[in-house]
């Protein structure tokens, strides 16, 4: 429209778009990404959830420590190490691969808001739809990561020989792993896109993903079969990386492997996540 | 006709054995509100949702502002606003917090997103609740905020599926107010309803769909026109002037019939309301003395429960 046009008319409410709208420019991936991010972080952000979401990891180191002191043994770590040094990574893989599992249920429950069919109606790239709902989950996991470590700290005195600098590579390699697999659950959402049914395959697949490993208990002391899968158990080389990370020997082996398989993940479910996401 | 904004042309819907939308056609010039009207499930929002590019059309061609909703859907996107059938607002955010995650994904800086925001805000009367999650709003505020949600790229289309569905009169007619004033500025709406009162009111023409097809397409009164009759009621003093009543108006040309009840009423079809002066003359240079004078239009509810029976093929009531 020209100059002389939108002067010709009368004063117009709401306005078209005229000079304040189309000064604005397109947004990107980046913009629309941290803006939905927000979005979805804002159910995470009541004083309920967030006592709650600390009180998780919290229940899961006393209830763990308590099972295992019983067993006497710590779990799969050699004798000289301290038991809660052992203990803590477990439970920060858990933490993080149950964050990431999360993520799935976040993205149905998005499906049934109508806001997204909103969103697919935007001249917005679909896909950042996606990642924030990945990074969300991922914030809420560092939160968690963050105050296990602390709890871990302030109860069981866990204060390894990798140091601050272990521990602070323990979270972030345990948010990288929890961060991968939410792709996982993010991909079968968005292709199942059923509630009930992502749920029962959740559990499916994270219990003994994360209970059939090295975890709590040495794959030594396991029967042969149950051996076989902990010790072929992804979960239980996440585990080793980040024990590895709070002894202060890692390699850089087993960091560069750790990450090229979170990375391979990503590569794989993302695409099929974004292809398969839509509201009708 | 002004340029057309909103086309679909032969549009076919298919969702497996499923056949939503059969051949539909609907053309809306820019600036001018057109009406999909229907039962549930006559495929009205199935339309909405292959114009504003959820779904794609399984035959046939739809486009915005001449761009087509499949090839260049991200393009069609800038251009139109979509308020569905279900509040799309986020619950959780305040009317404010909605209205500017949008603007800033469409572009807009923060300080420009809570310009517009304020501006909508201002606009629909909801400055004061602006900072209240939606969450606590009623059902008339979060109708007025979803369609302020869909005006924040200010687009030059804007859908509309079912608006005041569930709505108090008194928002309602809040909302329809709205949607005039967009009309007026040369937004092109295509708001779907189930109220005929709604149609009349708001919209230049109308398109009736039964059953995923057209069975009507026109303007309110020329459906009315197509379907009614208007008609002269007229009862008289005394039951005995019926007869030299009823030859007058034949004589006169009118096909006038007298009530079954043998009541003195009378009903006198005419073509238009200019006719209602000729009867009334006609009566008086008969004599017969006029008790009780009426003069009834077809409504949009005649038009809409004799053609969606047509279409379905059941004996239309009289």
């Amino acid at each position: 429209m020209t100059v002389a046009e939108a002067e010709a008319r009368p004063r117009r409410t709401p306005p078209r778009r005229d000079a304040a709208t189309s000064q604005w420019g397109t947004s990107g991936l980046f913009t629309q990404t941290v803006a939905l991010t927000g979005r979805s972080l804002r159910p995470y952000m009541n004083a309920g959830v967030i006592i709650v979401t600390f009180v998780e990891p919290l229940v899961m180191l006393l209830m763990f420590a308590g099972v295992l002191k019983v067993l006497g043994e710590a779990p799969g770590m050699s004798k000289e190490m301290a038991y809660i040094d052992g203990l803590a990574p477990a439970i920060m893989i858990i933490t993080a691969v149950a964050a990431g599992a999360q993520a799935g249920n976040g993205l149905i429950n998005d499906l049934r808001n109508e806001v997204i069919t909103r969103f697919h109606t935007l001249p917005i790239n679909r896909f950042s739809v996606l990642l924030a709902r990945s990074f969300a989950d991922a914030a809420r996991s560092l939160y968690q990561l963050i105050s296990v470590a602390v709890l871990a700290a302030l109860i069981f005195g866990f204060a390894p020989p990798g140091g601050i600098l272990g521990v602070l590579g323990a979270i972030l390699m345990s948010l990288l792993v929890g961060w991968s697999m939410s792709w996982i659950f993010i991909m079968m959402a968005a292709l199942l896109r059923n509630g009930d049914v992502l749920r029962m395959i959740t559990t499916l697949l994270t219990f003994p993903l994360l209970f059939a490993s090295n975890a709590f208990v040495p794959p030594e002391s396991m029967p042969t079969g149950l051996r076989v899968i902990a010790q072929g158990n992804p979960i239980s080389y996440a585990n080793d990386a980040v024990r590895s990370m709070v002894a202060g020997n890692v390699t850089v082996t087993e960091l560069a492997t750790t990450v090229a398989v979170c990375l391979a993940l990503v590569c794989v479910c993302a695409p099929i996540s974004k292809r398969s996401f839509r509201v009708l | 006709m002004a340029n057309p904004m909103i086309e679909a042309i032969d549009v076919t819907k298919s969702f497996g054995d499923v056949t939503a939308l059969n051949g539909v056609s609907v053309v809306v010039p820019e600036g001018s509100i057109h009406g999909l009207l229907g039962h549930n499930g006559a495929g009205k929002t199935t339309l909405v949702h292959i114009l504003s590019t959820l779904l794609e059309p399984t035959t046939g061609t739809a486009r915005i502002g001449g761009l087509d909703v499949s090839a260049d859907a991200q393009e069609v996107r800038r251009r139109i606003g979509l308020t569905g059938q279900f509040a799309s607002v986020d619950e959780q955010l305040s009317g404010r917090e909605n209205l500017t995650l949008i603007a800033r994904l469409l572009g807009a800086s923060r300080r420009q997103a809570l310009a517009r925001a304020d501006e909508l805000l201002e606009l629909f009367d909801l400055t004061e609740a602006a900072k209240r999650p939606a969450s606590q709003y009623s059902g008339g505020m979060r109708r007025r905020l979803d369609i302020g949600a869909s005006l924040v790229g200010s687009p030059q289309v804007i859908f509309l599926d079912e608006p005041t569905t569930g709505l108090d009169p008194t928002s309602r007619i809040a909302v329809w107010e709205v949607i005039e004033r967009l009309a007026k500025d040369g937004v092109s709406v295509l708001l779907t309803t189930q109220y005929l009162e709604e149609a009349d009111r708001l919209c230049e023409r109308i398109t009736l769909l039964s059953k995923g097809s057209v069975v009507a397409e026109g303007t309110p009164a020329e459906l009315k026109a197509a379907v009614g009759q208007r008609m002269v009621t007229v009862t008289l003093a005394a039951e005995s002037e019926v007869p030299a009543a009823l030859r007058a108006l034949e004589g006169a040309g009118f096909r006038a019939t007298s009530a079954q009840d043998s009541s003195a009423a009378l009903g006198v079809p005419v073509a238009a309301s200019a006719d209602l002066a000729a009867v009334v003359r006609t009566l008086n240079e008969a004599h017969a003395e006029i008790a009780e004078l009426g003069f009834s239009e077809p409504t949009l509810d005649d038009v809409y429960l004799r053609l969606t029976h047509e279409s379905a093929g059941t004996p239309v009531p009289a």
